[in-house]
């Protein structure tokens, strides 16, 4: 969402609205974020960990 | 391509899609004061070309935008940077850059929900904007690291003097960093990720 406001130059808040319009009409698809846990997920961290080593 | 006056918008460079075996996103949010530098440090690690809702600041914010110790500053976030890392073929890591400046706050609802956790970007001249915004931090229970943008001009203190005058627990990791470096920028990150790591080994703090 905030990649395609920045791209058309449009506010943040109106590419939400857009976007649920949108999302209502079947125009789109969402995918869920991963959504931080009570305990975040260790296996994720790690994988996190080892692409930034080798950035 | 992407000049004024072209009727066509300019949509990511090829090399900048999200690759299609993507499957999931983890976010980190970057946050501190006005004129910290989150733009240069989502800059510095992003393979994309960083995504900004930076606009020249105007005459509207003089007087209201306090920008001492930063007087060459131009330029502000008004809304968010945006940056892309990708992990693995499948997961991807998404940084975000928050506007400091307390008339923005209300963008962090969003910001914040399913973040792992958050990088405070502190600059030591002017230490007093970090605490509203570790303050929030703690309130929202997001786990944060705290680095110190190494500012050329700016004073150095020994780490453990800055834990004192930012009163962090002993437990949160601080570390100084030069945000224009990518090795430094990435090393915040990491240093973010053991923590959270061993939040969740610990259990505590969740």
């Amino acid at each position: 969402m905030a990649e395609l406001s920045a791209y058309l130059h449009l506010p943040f808040s109106a590419m939400g609205v857009l976007l649920t319009e949108m999302l209502t009409a079947e125009l789109v698809q969402a995918r869920a974020p991963i959504v931080r846990k009570a305990r975040t997920d260790r296996s994720l961290l790690e994988a996190v960990m080892n692409g930034l080593q080798r950035l | 391509m992407d000049f004024k006056g072209s009727d066509t918008i300019p949509g990511p460079r090829a090399e900048d899609q999200l690759p299609h075996t993507a499957q999931s996103a983890a976010k980190i949010v970057i946050v501190g004061g006005f004129g910290v530098g989150k733009t240069t440090m989502v800059g510095s690690v992003s393979e994309i070309t960083p995504l900004t809702t930076e606009e020249t600041m105007t005459q509207a914010g003089i007087g209201v935008d306090d920008n001492f110790g930063s007087a060459s500053k131009t330029a502000t976030t008004v809304a968010m940077d945006f940056g892309r890392i990708s992990i693995t073929e499948q997961l991807v890591l998404y940084l975000f850059g928050t506007p400091g400046q307390q008339r923005f706050w209300f963008l962090w609802n969003g910001l914040f929900e399913g973040a792992l956790g958050a990088v405070v970007l502190v600059d030591t001249r002017r230490l007093e904007v970090s605490f509203d915004v570790m303050g929030r931090l703690e309130e929202r229970g997001v786990p944060f690291v705290v680095a110190v943008n190494a500012f050329p001009d700016a004073p150095r203190y020994a780490i453990e003097e800055l834990r004192t005058a930012l009163d962090l627990t002993p437990d949160i990791p601080i570390m100084e960093c030069d945000a224009r470096r990518r090795a430094s920028s990435r090393d915040v990150l990491m240093t973010l990720m053991r923590f959270l790591h061993s939040l969740a080994m610990t259990g505590s703090r969740t």
